[in-house]
């Protein structure tokens, strides 16, 4: 999910652009180096961008997606994590003026670092492991679910998720990405 | 007869509704193909009879434990003429995620909405009618403890139908379902699109059941462009859940959301050190009742059992020795049975369904998840040890609320290791009576620590967050005598009929060996073992090797080699001592052995007991080296 955003910024930072911009400039974009590396390497296999003396450019192929990325980005969507990603927001718990602080913020936090009493909304879980995002899903923890934390003692994350209180153990809680609201 | 599955998520009220719909008749057996236990009851309702079968709770379709696994295969198989679904009406959009995801596979559906009257107090207004509308299947709202809770159920049980939601996905995806539906033969009863999703989820019940070679390429596909196929899928039903219940569901301005903790929950969940100290009591608690009580119960069942039981072994003298030997210890073998390990059992399934339904068990398990965690296993791995303080048997069977194998077989490594109420016999009876009370109690100590010693070695293979804790913790509430009593029934049922052919099978092996004088003959090798490593007269190789068949002949066997029931004239303290330890740190009983064998497989089961008889051994030795 993380190299998915990663690559749409790329696209979307060099629509904004003119289609090119200085490799270092990606990077301090996208906020991790080696992120942007995988994310240009992976656009670049895919015939989305060429890339050269410290230099990013689109490609034809590219430009459509850049300005694909935009549009999605003016919606907000890119920071939830791509289109699919979006049916699941049609009726998010934010008000557009809540989204678009956390449109400006741009950075996602780890669960596990909120306070007690923070709230945030759930963006995704990064996780490979099948059991775990299938038990998170089902307890309510779904990208743009809003939460609050209400204790964090004893080594889980205590949260209210949907009028549910549920519990997460901070190994797991900081794999869950939520932008604060 | 008509077949009703129940199906819902955990603490959400399942079966209580079975409870209400068929009395007390409810029987247990494994699904089959599987060692996991259901539910099962008859009711005639209208002028149809029904057989209603209840599921382990399950969040989300995809299975994270191996109990989920069977509630997916139950509603996979499709083997009923309809789900009924129990939805919890205080977080219904939760419960709606499952909703969802049984609508997408087209089985016929009723939705049963439980704690509405609590959704009610907290603000919570559900439009059933509108929700009917959403999901094209019929919604009852229903209380399963108020008398005519569950008759509107019953009533529209035969409208149960397929309910009408489609989940659009994105288009890649969508792309991906019309590609793998081609090859797709046409599934029994469920929906191609839905088995379709499934397999693209790659949830690994379908996938079993359904295999397609085609997944793998699509799925390859969808990944190279970008997507995540489980996440994308489970997100979008989400966001369908989310949707309806939105359109369902109206909060009372001012009382919107939980905005604060219970207060037993600030309590406990906010302060290390109460939380820690509920733990600790209620461990004390388990123990001091089990114990105590349990021993009560056994002296009532035996005065009232034994002179029956007495009565039948002399009349079967008539039909030849053998016979009388075979009748004997298996009868004795039952009443052991019944008499030491029941009420220890039967107490500890109370005290546990009681501190399920009230909401505490869920708060004990994340107290406790730091410490478990760290060993690499699950915080429910709790449960099964200290049932094991009861008896072994329902303890390995009850590893089977862990997530996978390695946790099962670890757990059931430490459980080998936990002092059963047989043992308990043992503990008491030689080490207790002889050495006193404190040296009892440190075989526990003792116990426990090998335990966590053996999972904290057996854990180096283990991943590292493969092991993790994400629970609701539901709200508190008053359990109810009817329901907690009719779960621990329920369970000491399942326990029951899975020993009692194993104390006979083990009682008639014991006699056949005892009657051809075979265990002084399987004895002799160990002798020398015995008398040279642990320190004991040879001959006590002979109750070692008895507690292999029966825990708590070792003592009466012991007394029988020695020649004496006075064991201080014949053994030394430290003798008394080593010899407690050997028996009680050695392979569990045979019983045990066929429930081990049965839940994890003759592999495992050969290195488990191979692994606890060293232990023990082991222990043993060197305590008889360190003592004074």
């Amino acid at each position: 999910m993380e190299e998915r955003i990663a690559r749409d910024d790329v696209l979307r930072f060099l629509a904004e652009h003119g289609g090119s911009a200085k490799t270092d400039e990606v990077r301090s974009e996208v906020g991790d180096s080696e992120l942007a590396d995988t994310a240009i390497d992976f656009l670049t296999e895919g015939g989305l961008v060429e890339g050269g003396e410290g230099k990013v450019k689109l490609t034809e192929t590219g430009w459509r997606e850049g300005r694909e990325a935009l549009r999605r980005h003016e919606q907000l969507e890119e920071i939830l994590g791509g289109h699919s990603m979006a049916h699941a927001l049609e009726h998010l718990e934010l008000k557009p003026e809540q989204m678009m602080r956390i449109a400006s913020i741009g950075r996602l936090t780890p669960l596990s670092e909120l306070r007690e009493g923070e709230e945030a909304v759930v963006v995704f879980p990064k996780t490979n492991n099948p059991r775990m995002l299938a038990r998170l899903f089902g307890i309510g923890l779904v990208p743009g679910a809003r939460l609050i934390v209400m204790s964090r003692k004893l080594g889980s994350v205590i949260v209210v998720v949907r009028n549910v209180l549920a519990a997460v153990d901070r190994d797991t809680a900081g794999l869950v990405m939520v932008a604060k609201a | 007869m008509k077949k009703i599955l129940l199906v819902g998520q955990p603490n959400v009220g399942k079966s209580s509704i079975l409870r209400a719909l068929t009395g007390a008749h409810v029987a247990i057996s494994n699904y089959p193909g599987t060692t996991v236990d259901v539910y099962h009851g008859r009711a005639r309702m209208g002028d149809e009879d029904y057989e209603i079968i209840d599921t382990p709770g399950i969040y989300n379709l995809y299975p994270s434990t191996m109990e989920e696994e069977v509630s997916e295969l139950a509603v996979l198989e499709a083997d009923y003429d309809a789900i009924v679904q129990v939805l919890d009406a205080t977080a219904l959009e939760r419960s709606l995620l499952l909703t969802v995801a049984l609508s997408e596979l087209g089985v016929p559906l009723l939705l049963a909405i439980n704690f509405w009257e609590e959704a009610e107090e907290r603000g919570i207004r559900i439009d059933y009618g509108k929700l009917e509308e959403l999901v094209d299947a019929p919604v009852v709202p229903v209380n399963p403890y108020r008398k005519g809770g569950v008759s509107e159920l019953a009533k529209r049980l035969r409208e149960a139908r397929k309910p009408s939601i489609i989940v659009r996905y994105d288009d890649d995806i969508e792309e991906a379902i019309r590609d793998v539906e081609r090859t797709l033969p046409q599934p029994h009863v469920l929906s191609k699109r839905g088995v379709t999703v499934r397999l693209l989820e790659e949830d690994p019940v379908v996938t079993r059941l359904y295999p397609c070679e085609r997944i793998g390429e699509a799925c390859r596909r969808l990944v190279i462009k970008g997507h995540e196929p489980q996440a994308d899928i489970e997100a979008t039903r989400a966001g369908y859940a989310l949707r309806m219940a939105s359109q369902v569901t109206s909060i009372s301005a001012g009382r919107e959301r939980i905005r604060s903790l219970h207060v037993m929950d600030r309590l406990v969940l906010s302060n290390t050190i109460a939380g820690v100290s509920m733990i600790l009591g209620l461990l004390l608690l388990i123990v001091v009742v089990v114990i105590y009580s349990g021993g009560i119960i056994q002296d009532a069942i035996l005065a009232l059992a034994g002179p029956p039981v007495d009565a039948a072994i002399a009349a079967s003298g008539s039909f030849g020795s053998l016979v009388r030997e075979v009748v004997s210890d298996s009868l004795e073998g039952l009443l052991g049975q019944y008499a030491v390990a029941v009420p220890y059992v039967f107490i500890f399934y109370l005290i546990l369904a009681a501190l399920e339904d009230s909401g505490i068990l869920s708060r004990a398990i994340v107290i406790l998840n730091t410490m478990m965690s760290r060993m690499g296993l699950s915080a429910k791995a709790v449960i099964p040890m200290l049932l094991g303080l009861g008896c072994s048997v329902p303890a390995i069977r009850s590893t089977r609320l862990l997530p996978d194998r390695e946790q099962k077989t670890r757990t059931t490594l430490m459980i080998s290791m936990i002092p059963c109420s047989s043992r308990a016999a043992i503990i008491f009876g030689l080490i207790g009576h002889g050495l006193g009370v404190w040296w009892a109690l440190s075989v526990y100590v003792l116990g426990f620590g090998l335990a966590f010693i053996l999972a904290a070695i057996s854990r180096g293979t283990s991943t590292r967050g493969m092991v993790f804790l994400v629970e609701d913790l539901p709200p508190y509430r008053i359990p109810r005598a009817g329901g907690v009593a009719a779960k621990s029934w329920w369970r000491l049922l399942d326990f029951l009929i899975l020993v009692t052919p194993l104390v006979i099978v083990g009682g008639i092996a014991y006699a056949v060996i005892s009657y051809y004088g075979l265990v002084n003959m399987l004895a002799a090798p160990f002798e020398a073992l015995v008398a040279s490593w642990l320190g004991l007269p040879p001959l006590a190789a002979i109750p070692l090797l008895y507690g292999f068949l029966q825990k708590d002949l070792t003592i009466a066997m012991l007394a029988s080699v020695l020649g004496t029931a006075n064991f201080a004239t014949a053994l030394t303290a430290k003798q008394i001592y080593v010899f407690g330890l050997a028996s009680t740190f050695q392979v569990p009983c045979i019983i045990a052995f066929g429930a081990l064998v049965k839940e994890l497989g003759w592999r495992r089961t050969l290195s488990i007991e191979a692994v606890s008889l060293f232990t023990g051994l082991f222990v043993s030795g060197i305590a008889l080296r360190l003592l004074p």
